[in-house]
C-alpha cells in the first residue's frame, strides 16, 4: 500500500509539475532572439568587461542588438569575431592584433624616489600616498595591480620591477591599462602609434621630444643594439617614411637634446638611422609594415609628390586609404629631388625611398599640373572623396615647366606673386567679376590695380589685422566704391562648383561670420598652406578646416598652417615628414567621422624638451663619438657602439651604470 | 518576542552559512564581489521564504497524510526545483526589473542545500506555518549577512598581501572558519533569552 502510494504521489506530483511548468512557460512565454544565446556561447566566457558591457551575456545581447560590431569581443580577437560573424551572417576582416604596453622602463630600484614605501602591496593604494614613491609622475609603481587584474595571465612582474607582457597571451582587453592609477599602460600597435603623438602621460626621452617627426628613438636603438635592423626600421617608419633620406640630410635636432651631451657628445642617433636604413637597402629586404588594414574604400588625391605629400600617401595608405598622387613633374620628390645637391642626397637612395612608398601600394600620376591638367572639379568628378594640396609654395613651383599660362592650383584662385609676375611679364590671367583678395599688404593695392583695369567690377580685400594697425604699416587704401576692405577678418572656408570658386566664408574679430561670392580669389601668401578639400553632392565641393592638425594652441582659419610660414617652412625634411602624417590623419579623422584634434594630453610644441641639467654617474669616454657625418656610414660594429652609448632615457631615468663592455673604445 | 527569539536564532545563533554550514557552493563562489553577493542574497531571501511555506504545506498535507514521510528529501527537491523555475518565469513576465537583478541567481539556488535544508528544519523543529515562515526568511536574512560580510572580507584580499598557495579559495576557507568561530560566540545568547522570557 504504502508502496503503490508513493509511487503514485511521486507520479502525481511530477506530473503536477511539468504540466504546471508547461502551462506556465506559455504563459509567461517571453521572446528573446535566440541568437544572443548562440553568440554568448561563441564568445569567451571570461566576462572580463574589456569590450565595455557588464560581462559576455550584455555584450552578446549588444551584438544581438546591433548596438556592437561582430568584433566586440576585443579579448577573443579575430577568431572570436568570427565565430560571431557566423551567427549573425556577418563578414569580419582580419583586425591588427593590439597589444598591451607597459610605458615605464626603470623600476623603483633604478628610479629616483621621494621616500620608501611599505605599505597595502597595490599600486592604488600607494598611489594614495603623494601619487607614488617615485620622483617622476608617470613612473611605474611596480606593485603588481595590473598583473592581478589581467584576466588572461599576460602580465608578470619582470625582474626590474616593471610588468611585463606575454604577448601571446596578451588579448588587448585593455583591462590593465583601465586599472593602472598611473594610466602608463597603453594599448598598442603598429596603426595606434602611427596615429598618436608623444603624449605628456609618456615617457619620452629628450631626443624623441625634440624629434619633430615624433620617431620612437629610444626603441630604435635598443633595435640596433640587440641586432634586429629591421625591426629598427620599421619603428623608425611608424614616423617616419624617409629613414634613409633623413639619415643623409636631416639636421637632426634629436642630437641636440640628447643626455650624452651633458658628459660628453650626443650619441649619432642620425647615423643609426643611416646606418639602419642603408642595411636594409643594402640587403635589398624592405621592412614593409607587418600590417595593412583592410581597405575602406576611400579615395584621396594627394596635389604634390614631395616629402610631405608621399608621406601623407603613405600613411593613409596604412591607415587603409587609397591615395593617389599627383605630380606636376616627370619625377616623384619635390625639392628633394630637384633642389638638394646629388652630393648630399644621391638619387639613388631617393629612389629607393619613394619606391618602397609606392611598393605599399599607392598610385602615383607624374607630369600632371593642378589648374592645367586636371582640376579639383575633376578630382571630384573621378569619385575621389577628398583632396589634400601639398602643393609646397611658390619657391618650388619654380621647377615646374614654363608656361605662357598662370595655373589656378584651386580653381579661380591664385598666389599673389604669381599674379603680379604674370601681369609684369604679360603672361595670360583670366579673372572675373568679383574679386577677393587675401592679406598682403601694399602688394594687394597692387594687385587689386592691375584687377580694376583687367575690367573687375568688385574687389573686397581682407586683412586679418585692424585698420589701425593696416595705417601703421603705412598700407595704401583705396578710395573707390569698387574697393571695400574687411579687416580684422580670417578666412574659415572656400566652396565651389566644378571648377569655379563660389564662396568664401570669413571670420571677424568679434566672432561673427561673413560669406562673399566671389569668382576669383588672390591668394596673398608666398605659398599655398596644406588644404583639404572634400567632396559635396552635385559637383559641390568646400574645404575642411585643418588648423587643429598640430598640437598648438590659439589658430584658426584655413590658411593659417603655412602661412604664418612656421610648420611647413621646410626647415628639414623631417618637418615636412611631420606635417605629413598629422595631414594623414587629419583625413583619416575627417572620413571616420571624427573631429580633426590631436589627441588629448598630447606635448605642446611649446614644451620644454629636456628636464635634466645634470648627469650623475656616467663616465666620461675617451673618444666618444669619431667622426660622424652625414656621408659617413658606421660599420656594425661601430653602430652598436653607437647604441651602446645611447643611456636609454625616458622623462628623468636614464642608464647610471655603464658596463665596461660598454667603455670600450671606439671601434674602426 | 517568540518571534524575536526566532530571529535571532536563524540569523545569528543557528546562521545557516557560519553555524550548519549549508550551502557552502554560493558562500564560495559568488562572494568575490559585494554586488553578485547582494543580488544572491536578496534571491536565496526571496526563494527561501517562498519554498518553504509551499513544503510545509506538502509536508503536512501530503506526506504526512499518506504516511509516507520517507520521501521527504525527494519530493522537496522536486517541489522546490519546479517552484524556483516558475518563479523565474513569472518574474520574466510580470517584473522584468526584478527578473534582471535576481535573474541569474535564480537558477544557481533551485537545488542549494540551504534553501532544502531549511525546508528540512522546519519540519523537523515541528514549527507551525507562521513560525515555519519566520524562521526561513530569518535564515535567509541571516544568509545574506553571512555572504555580504564575507564578500566585504574577500574585497580586502585583493590589495593584501596573500602568499600564491593561499590565494583564492584556501585563503576564502580559512576566512570562513574564523568567521564561524566569531559566530560561535552568539551560542547560548537564545538560551538566555528564552530564560528571560520565562522570568
Amino acid at each position: 500500500m504504502i508502496i503503490l502510494n508513493s509511487f503514485l504521489m511521486l507520479l502525481g506530483l511530477g506530473l503536477l509539475a511539468s504540466v504546471m511548468l508547461a502551462i506556465a512557460s506559455k504563459v509567461f512565454y517571453v521572446w528573446e532572439d535566440p541568437r544572443i544565446e548562440q553568440v554568448e556561447e561563441a564568445l569567451l566566457g571570461a566576462n572580463c568587461g574589456g569590450c565595455g558591457y557588464a560581462g559576455c551575456a550584455a555584450a552578446a545581447e549588444a551584438v544581438v542588438m546591433s548596438k556592437a560590431e561582430v568584433d566586440v569581443c576585443s579579448a577573443g580577437g579575430f577568431e572570436i569575431a568570427l565565430q560571431v560573424a557566423e551567427v549573425m551572417g556577418q563578414k569580419v576582416e582580419a583586425k591588427e592584433p593590439d597589444i598591451s604596453k607597459p610605458g615605464c622602463y626603470y623600476g623603483f630600484q633604478d628610479a629616483d624616489l621621494k621616500y620608501t614605501y611599505d605599505g597595502v602591496y597595490d599600486c592604488r593604494a600607494a598611489m594614495l600616498l603623494y601619487g607614488g614613491s617615485k620622483e617622476c609622475n608617470i613612473g611605474c609603481l611596480g606593485l603588481a595591480t595590473c598583473v592581478q587584474a589581467c584576466p588572461f595571465n599576460a602580465l608578470s612582474m619582470g625582474e626590474n620591477n616593471l610588468p611585463v607582457v606575454n604577448i601571446d597571451r596578451c588579448t588587448g582587453c585593455g583591462i590593465c591599462a583601465e586599472i593602472c592609477p598611473k594610466g602608463i599602460i597603453t594599448i598598442s600597435s603598429a596603426t595606434r602609434r602611427v596615429l598618436s603623438d608623444n603624449k605628456v602621460t609618456e615617457c619620452t626621452a629628450p631626443c624623441q621630444r625634440n624629434c619633430p617627426a615624433e620617431i620612437d628613438i629610444p626603441e630604435y636603438i635598443r633595435q640596433i643594439s640587440e641586432g634586429n635592423y629591421l625591426e629598427s626600421v620599421r619603428v623608425i617608419k611608424e614616423k617616419n617614411p624617409f629613414p634613409l633620406i633623413c639619415g643623409w640630410i636631416c639636421p637632426a635636432p634629436c642630437e641636440f637634446e640628447c643626455r650624452r651631451n651633458l658628459i660628453d657628445e650626443p650619441v649619432g642617433i642620425n647615423a643609426l638611422k643611416k646606418f639602419v636604413t642603408e642595411y636594409e637597402m643594402k640587403t635589398n629586404q624592405r621592412a614593409l609594415p607587418t600590417y595593412l588594414p583592410p581597405a575602406t574604400g576611400k579615395k584621396i588625391a594627394i596635389v604634390g609628390g614631395g616629402v610631405e605629400g608621399l608621406t601623407a600617401a603613405y600613411y593613409l595608405r596604412r591607415l587603409g586609404h587609397i591615395p593617389t598622387v599627383f605630380e606636376a613633374t616627370d619625377k616623384l620628390g619635390g625639392i628633394l629631388r630637384y633642389v638638394i645637391t646629388e652630393d648630399r642626397l644621391p638619387r639613388k637612395v631617393l629612389d629607393w625611398e619613394i619606391q618602397g612608398i609606392l611598393e605599399t601600394g599607392i598610385e602615383a600620376e607624374t607630369g600632371k599640373v593642378m589648374g592645367i591638367d586636371f582640376s579639383l572639379g575633376v578630382l571630384f568628378s573621378e569619385e575621389f572623396d577628398m583632396a589634400l594640396m601639398t602643393t609646397g609654395g611658390w619657391d618650388s613651383r619654380q621647377i615646374l615647366r614654363g608656361g605662357s599660362k598662370v595655373e589656378e592650383t584651386i580653381p579661380g584662385t591664385y598666389l599673389l606673386i604669381d599674379f603680379l609676375i604674370a601681369a609684369s611679364k604679360k603672361l595670360k590671367v583670366s579673372i572675373n567679376k568679383k574679386i577677393v583678395i587675401l592679406g598682403g599688404g601694399n602688394t594687394s593695392s597692387k594687385a587689386a590695380n592691375i584687377c580694376l583695369q583687367k575690367g573687375a567690377e568688385n574687389i573686397t580685400i581682407v586683412f586679418p589685422f585692424s585698420k589701425t594697425e593696416a595705417e601703421l604699416k603705412n598700407i595704401k587704401l583705396f578710395d573707390t566704391d569698387q574697393v571695400r576692405y574687411i579687416f580684422s577678418a580670417i578666412p574659415m572656408e572656400l566652396e565651389g562648383e566644378d571648377g569655379h570658386l563660389k564662396t568664401l566664408s570669413l571670420i571677424h574679430s568679434d566672432g561673427k561670420s561673413e560669406k562673399l561670392n566671389l569668382d576669383n580669389l588672390i591668394v596673398g601668401s608666398g605659398r599655398y598652406p596644406e588644404m583639404l578639400f572634400e567632396k559635396g553632392e552635385k559637383g559641390k565641393w568646400k574645404t575642411v578646416e585643418i588648423i587643429k592638425v598640430l598640437p598648438v594652441e590659439s589658430e584658426i582659419g584655413i590658411f593659417t598652417i603655412g602661412e604664418a610660414g612656421r610648420p611647413t617652412d621646410l626647415t628639414g625634411v623631417v618637418v615636412a615628414v611631420r606635417i605629413g602624417r598629422k595631414m594623414a590623419r587629419a583625413i583619416h579623422q575627417h572620413i571616420s567621422g571624427e573631429e580633426i584634434s590631436p589627441e588629448s594630453g598630447v606635448l605642446m610644441d611649446e614644451k620644454e624638451v629636456q628636464n635634466v641639467f645634470e648627469i650623475l654617474n656616467v663616465d666620461q669616454l675617451k673618444t666618444p663619438r669619431g667622426i660622424i657625418n652625414n656621408q659617413v656610414t658606421l660599420s656594425e660594429d661601430q653602430a652598436k657602439y653607437q647604441a651602446r652609448r645611447c643611456l636609454n632615457c625616458g622623462l628623468i631615468c636614464y642608464k647610471k651604470t655603464i658596463s665596461e663592455n660598454e667603455k670600450s673604445e671606439i671601434p674602426a | 518576542m517568540e518571534y524575536i527569539i526566532l530571529a535571532i536564532n536563524a540569523i545569528l545563533v543557528k546562521n545557516i552559512l557560519l553555524a550548519q554550514y549549508l550551502g557552502n557552493c554560493p558562500f564560495m563562489g559568488v562572494s568575490k564581489k559585494m554586488e553578485t553577493a547582494t543580488g544572491m542574497g536578496m534571491a536565496v531571501i526571496f526563494v527561501i521564504t517562498f519554498a518553504t511555506s509551499i513544503t510545509w504545506f506538502v509536508h503536512h498535507y501530503l506526506l504526512v497524510l499518506l504516511k509516507i514521510e520517507y520521501l521527504q528529501t525527494i519530493v522537496f527537491i522536486l517541489v522546490i526545483a519546479s517552484l524556483v523555475q516558475l518563479i523565474e518565469m513569472f518574474l520574466k513576465k510580470i517584473v522584468p526589473a526584478l527578473y534582471k537583478a535576481l535573474g541569474i541567481f535564480l537558477p544557481l539556488i533551485t537545488t542549494n542545500c540551504a534553501i532544502l535544508g531549511v525546508a528540512v528544519l522546519c519540519i523537523n523543529n515541528e514549527f507551525n506555518f507562521l513560525q515555519s515562515l519566520f524562521y526561513a526568511l530569518f535564515s535567509g536574512v541571516g544568509f545574506a549577512l553571512a555572504l555580504i560580510l564575507f564578500a566585504g572580507i574577500r574585497g580586502r584580499f585583493e590589495i593584501a598581501y596573500i602568499p600564491k598557495v593561499l590565494q583564492d579559495t584556501a585563503i576564502a576557507l580559512v576566512t570562513a572558519g574564523l568567521m564561524a568561530l566569531a559566530f560561535y560566540g552568539f551560542m547560548g545568547i537564545d538560551n538566555s533569552l528564552q530564560a528571560l522570557m520565562i522570568k
